[in-house]
């Protein structure tokens, strides 16, 4: 369910280097699961707010919850669909890139939340991403817009910091309806 | 009810969000005579912050709470010399408020009352809409950098 999903040439990692938030990696897992908000103090008065720590739960335990794997499977969905498309304009080249990027991001992130619990998830259906249609400029937007909202309500289904990253992840998928706008 | 998580802190996150959309809400007009593109942007996202700044403070008188005031000036959002400046002003009061709204998402994701769920639904959708507004920021300043995989954070 989690195997790595090879992208096409379109999908060539190097143009897709971090504004601020890309930079994924040990630290970026370990702020998202932590539950600390490391922020640039720039923001003034709004981001001393934010940069104080939400409290983390106790540590997980049992399985990982239904939504959350169902999260991480949807994620696997999205990236094969990518996968499958031939990139179209070079415009279009553009967007995929970043959106491939973002979504190898979600996946990286939800697989270590699921990790973090002590026994084997349950499989969600769908249970591989096998073939996949190439789907249309207005197909990925709609994919995108459908998993915004997907996310959005798993988050509400879940608690803590589980929740916020799903929360996040909602919003990142709603950026991407935008570029295939 | 909320369960979970005192109340002060959700009313406290209540209003980090409310001090996040009074920036938001401050900081367009400085960036709006420097731009010279998305200016029909900067109106839609100035209209929108304040809406939602007025909808914030409410919800937080509604709570019992006094909203806090917004102070008399924003010094870190200056200077805005020029065009590009004011881009990167939009985008990064864009990104205080999605963390801000965020952080609220967070904390009220701790509880499970009512209040709770009605914090988290407020926070989900102004942190969509904001991120929302942050990438059509970036693909004026650079289409191959517009988004990011985690707003708010």
């Amino acid at each position: 369910m989690n195997e790595p999903v090879r992208g096409p040439a379109h999908a060539a990692p190097e143009d897709h280097a971090a504004p601020e938030d890309h930079a994924a990696g040990v630290s970026r897992r370990s702020v998202l699961l932590g539950g600390a908000f490391v922020l640039a103090a720039a923001g003034g008065g709004v981001a001393v707010g934010a940069l104080r720590p939400v409290a983390s739960p106790d540590k997980p335990t049992g399985r990982p919850p239904v939504e959350l794997v169902a999260a991480l499977t949807a994620e696997n969905v999205l990236l094969a669909a990518i996968d499958s498309t031939t990139g179209g304009s070079p415009a279009v080249r553009v967007a995929l890139r970043q959106v491939r990027a973002d979504h190898l991001a979600h996946r990286t992130a939800l697989q270590a939340a699921v990790d973090s619990y002590p026994e084997p998830a349950v499989s969600t259906s769908p249970s591989g991403t096998g073939a996949v249609a190439a789907l249309t400029v207005s197909g990925l937007r709609s994919a995108e817009q459908q998993a915004a909202a997907r996310a959005g309500t798993r988050a509400g289904r879940l608690r803590g910091r589980e929740a916020a990253l799903l929360a996040s992840i909602a919003a990142s998928e709603a950026t991407h309806a935008v570029l295939f706008g | 009810m909320f369960c979970g998580a005192s109340m002060s802190a959700l009313t406290d996150a209540w209003q980090q969000a409310l001090g996040a959309e009074q920036q938001a809400a401050f900081g367009y007009p400085l960036a709006g005579p420097r731009l010279d593109s998305g200016t029909d942007l900067a109106r839609t996202c100035q209209a929108a912050h304040e809406v939602l700044r007025d909808q914030t403070a409410s919800a937080i008188e509604k709570a019992g709470a006094t909203p806090a005031l917004p102070p008399a000036d924003f010094p870190s959002l200056y200077p805005v010399p020029d065009a590009g400046a004011a881009q990167r002003l939009a985008i990064r009061l864009e990104q205080d408020a999605a963390r801000a709204w965020r952080y609220l998402y967070a904390v009220a994701a701790q509880g499970s009352g009512a209040d709770s769920v009605a914090a988290r639904t407020a926070a989900q959708a102004a942190l969509t809409a904001s991120a929302v507004r942050a990438t059509q920021w970036r693909l004026l300043v650079d289409p191959a950098r517009a988004t990011v995989a985690f707003p708010g954070i």
